[in-house]
């Protein structure tokens, strides 16, 4: 969403076709679903079978449980719709697991969310909360919108089909809004994300290469990248469906200002962590059927959420991380205040609350590291180099001073915008005023021209959560 | 239309316009500040319209072996030379195209070393410095798209692509290179180089045979020559003359048959050192460029073949006064490269400099430079240059005044030298020379301490 062809042709066009067609919605869905369709199809036309394939069992599910009203075809279809991930997604994995050869499956982009945005419409109408929708056009939209199609934020049915069948006004507020959300993206993608990548990639991939208080740079450093990098393209989704009449909900709320592990997650990835909630944990049960129902469902969500994020063991490791942290979190929660109230400590205070923050933000890095690393091994091995003393040197790096300065304020703006909304500040407030709107326009698209990590020899195309 | 839409529009269009300035300003100012086709394009804009009479295109060879003070100050040609570092055929056609503009050239001179070029297109390095001095056009679209594969367009065609992390290492030069400052109009293109390095393949007998060009490279010398005469500007191709020969000859000998078909003159000067007095190793900087001596003697004899197409003489004319500030830059320039203490002499007595010496111990002076001394009228210790007091102090180091304020201060001890340029009233150069051999001086490599005041 950042390609050259895609900001100065794909987009502009799309968007003054759509609103030339302003009231009448079946020409904007159909425009808006043949979008889809070429952007998704783009790269790889094959990739496009699938997703029409995803498109029609779901929807034809809707509409045989219309007509029979037999919940077992919900549920068929269901199935049929993970086995389609499963197979193009975990079919080496599993084969290498048991010992068997691989061999080469096309992996669909963004399979994993379409497959996740396609399976509400199935539970939403297995849990009567959802209509049947009957126009193939708006269904195949919500599946293919093409803004969420490779890297969500993963929509629910019930919230985004009565979007598609409404009439959509299109306001210069709402474009402004957009722009400077759309800049926002760009710079946590280019300026900050992309650049600490010069760091932190060769300390994933050589950190025999580290010292330890190197690796423990990196390894942070690993954590703000990949929020700056998933929530940048996260507001590029939310600001161009905003440019089509699509409110999105926003799908990162300042993670890292979370106070516990179970906080985190109700701020990280927000529209993931709800479907396993609704569709995962509540069905399994929740935290009704006891404390060890409660650790077990917790560590299913996060084993599955695990490997969602990716084929692999690393995976699998990084979401039982985060259950054991959880589990643990919930398990010592009352000892833990006992001792904050024996020894008076006000967990409010703005002390406390930092604390409990670094600590967020030095387990949820732990884990990040399993994420990140090539293989569990070499997590191991990154971990274990932490522990090593060696040389802050900034030189050994691939990073120059001016690296450094610009990540560094980098990561400064971001806090800063991040503390700003989590004590209330309302970004309207600078919309509303011209020179305000103005200088952050300009000051951001002078960063993202200049300092961005852009030009030849760089592909400004991948995002790291593009491969899920 | 209410005025709140109206309000709103303006609101957009200022944006835009703002957005797309400061885009430029951006780009100007991380732009590589390149003279081998950046610079040389830039700022051939900046040229009074229709005053180059002669317009030099082609490659390296262009902007080297050539000299266009020679042009000048001999002869009062306005010369410049539009050239790119390895420049193919079609950048050349592009440069011309976009000099037509502006310029009506009484002829166009095109180095021809491009004829022998094999690529489809030349390395990434220099598809940059053949387009992005251009101004946006058409032209310049078609010249990125002739340059380069599609991948590439888009980054050719922005520009902050491919230099945006300049800011890392931008200098105050970096910041003269607006369209408002001062002076680009003294720039034509031309450098200058002392020192000859490379062994001249004299003597052999050349290949007469044909070896095709490159299809593309055909095409735009076709186009070049067609351009020339559809605009009625006489054309002439030339190879200058390189120390290594060979491996080119059959690519010039096709260039020249395909000339014929145009009715182009074509010279190869690699088969006539006889003609431009190239038969010697002392002109060659290094296998195929001409040092500055090797580059006034191609200007001569290339003055003598333009005096055919009726060029005026414009020295002396007030239009053409950027041409006598290139002249002297350019000569104070070169000065400031000589190495050796006689070429140093002669290039003083040349421009008519005058020579200020500190002496130091005769014995440290060869006989041959204590020879050439006794030609020139030289200050020694404190005279007067244009009606201001020259005097020299050698204690503690050489130290020289003009009309008592101190414009050089060194450490060294010795033989210490400077040149008064008469025409701009100051010192172009200061030197002090040790002897090496019996036969030469060579410069040692002095700091004015005052700089670091």
């Amino acid at each position: 969403m950042m390609s050259l062809t895609f900001l100065t042709a794909f987009l502009p066009a799309v968007f003054l076709l759509y609103w030339a067609f302003r009231k009448q919605i079946p020409v904007q869905n159909g425009i808006l679903l043949a979008a889809g369709f070429l952007f998704y199809g783009y790269a790889d036309w094959r990739t496009l079978l699938i997703l029409c394939a995803c498109i029609l069992l779901t929807y034809g599910a809707g509409r045989l449980y219309e007509r029979r009203e037999n919940r077992l075809i919900l549920k068929a279809a269901l199935v049929l719709n993970f086995l389609i991930l499963i197979y193009f997604k975990y079919t080496n994995f599993i084969l290498t697991t048991i010992g068997l050869a691989p061999f080469e499956i096309l992996l669909p982009a963004g399979v994993s969310f379409y497959v996740f945005q396609s399976s509400t419409y199935l539970f939403a109408l297995l849990q009567g909360s959802g209509t049947v929708e009957n126009n193939p056009v708006n269904y195949a939209l919500f599946v293919s919108f093409f803004p969420v199609i490779m890297s969500g934020p993963i929509q629910r049915s019930n919230e985004f089909l009565p979007r598609i069948r409404h009439e959509k006004h299109f306001s210069y507020e709402q474009f402004q809004d957009a722009f400077l959300l759309f800049l926002w993206g760009v710079f946590l993608k280019l300026v900050v994300a992309d650049r600490l990548a010069l760091f932190t990639d060769p300390v994933f991939d050589q950190y025999e290469n580290f010292t330890g208080l190197m690796t423990i740079a990196g390894i942070m450093l690993y954590s703000v990248q990949i929020y700056a990098d998933f929530s940048g393209y996260s507001c590029l989704a939310m600001a161009v469906a905003q440019l089509f009449g699509y409110p999105l909900k926003e799908n990162f709320r300042r993670p890292y200002l979370a106070v516990t592990i179970a906080d985190f997650w109700r701020r990280w990835h927000i529209s993931l962590t709800s479907w396993f909630r609704d569709y995962v944990y509540i069905p399994l049960g929740g935290n009704r059927k006891g404390t060890f129902r409660k650790y077990l469902n917790i560590l299913i969500v996060f084993l599955i959420s695990g490997l969602w994020h990716g084929a692999a063991k690393r995976f699998i490791l990084w979401g039982a991380i985060h259950a054991f942290y959880q589990i643990i979190g919930q398990a010592t929660f009352a000892g833990r205040k006992k001792i904050t109230d024996a020894l008076h400590i006000s967990r409010e205070s703005t002390v406390w609350v930092i604390v409990q923050r670094l600590c967020v933000f030095v387990l949820t890095t732990v884990a990040w590291v399993f994420f990140r690393a090539y293989s569990v091994s070499a997590a191991a091995g990154i971990l274990c180099r932490t522990l090593r003393g060696g040389a802050f040197d900034l030189t050994m790096s691939s990073m120059d001073v001016w690296d450094w300065y610009l990540s560094l304020a980098g990561i400064v703006i971001m806090l800063a915008v991040s503390l700003l909304q989590e004590h209330g500040f309302d970004p309207d407030r600078l919309r509303r005023r011209t020179w305000t709107r103005w200088a952050l326009y300009f000051g951001l698209m002078a960063a993202i021209v200049i300092f961005g990590m852009y030009g030849p020899g760089y592909s400004a195309g991948s995002f790291i959560y593009e491969g899920f | 239309m209410n005025s709140r839409y109206l309000k709103r529009m303006l609101n957009i269009v200022l944006f835009l316009c703002l957005s797309v300035s400061l885009f430029w300003l951006g780009n100007r100012t991380l732009i590589m500040k390149r003279e081998d086709g950046i610079v040389t394009m830039q700022n051939f804009y900046a040229q009074e319209d229709n005053t180059v009479d002669v317009l030099i295109l082609g490659s390296s060879h262009a902007g080297t072996n050539i000299d266009l003070e020679t042009l000048w100050n001999e002869y009062g040609y306005s010369a410049y030379a539009l050239w790119g570092s390895s420049q193919p055929f079609w950048n050349s056609y592009h440069f011309l195209t976009e000099a037509l503009k502006t310029q009506q050239p009484g002829v166009v001179v095109l180095d021809l070393y491009a004829a022998s070029f094999p690529e489809e297109y030349a390395d990434e390095a220099r598809q940059v410095t053949n387009t992005a001095g251009m101004k946006l056009s058409l032209n310049k679209l078609q010249a990125i798209m002739a340059t380069a594969p599609n991948e590439r367009w888009a980054d050719l065609l922005l520009g902050m692509p491919v230099w945006h992390s300049r800011y890392r290492e931008l200098d105050a030069d970096d910041f003269a290179h607006y369209p408002w400052t001062e002076g680009l109009e003294d720039f034509k293109g031309g450098s200058t180089r002392y020192g000859s390095y490379w062994a001249v393949e004299t003597g052999r007998e050349l290949s007469r045979e044909i070896t095709p060009m490159q299809a593309r490279e055909e095409e735009y010398l076709r186009k070049i020559m067609e351009l020339c005469q559809r605009r009625q500007i006489p054309l002439v191709l030339v190879v200058t003359p390189t120390a290594e020969r060979e491996a080119e000859q059959g690519y010039y000998n096709a260039a020249c048959a395909a000339a014929a078909e145009y009715d182009v003159p074509c010279y190869n000067l690699n088969t006539m050192d006889t003609e431009t007095g190239i038969a010697t190793d002392d002109y060659s900087i290094d296998n195929s460029h001409l040092n500055t001596q090797g580059a006034r003697r191609v200007s001569r004899w290339l003055a003598g073949k333009l005096q055919a197409y009726g060029l005026a003489d414009h020295r002396g004319d007030a239009r053409y006064a950027s041409w006598d500030r290139f002249s002297t830059a350019s000569n104070h320039l070169y000065l400031s490269q000589i190495t050796e203490l006689k070429d140093w002499l002669a290039e003083i007595s040349r421009d008519g400099y005058t020579l200020v010496v500190c002496p130091g111990d005769i014995a440290d002076m060869t006989e041959d430079v204590r020879e050439r001394m006794s030609q020139y009228v030289y200050v020694t210790v404190e005279g007067e240059l244009n009606g201001k007091i020259v005097s020299v102090s050698q204690n503690d180091g050489n130290v020289l005044y003009l009309n008592g304020d101190e414009v050089f201060r060194t450490r060294e001890e010795g033989w210490f030298f400077a040149a008064y340029d008469p025409a701009v009233g100051e010192f172009v150069d200061y030197a002090m020379f040790e002897s090496v051999n019996d036969s030469w001086m060579r410069r040692k490599e002095v700091l004015n301490l005052l700089d670091f005041q």
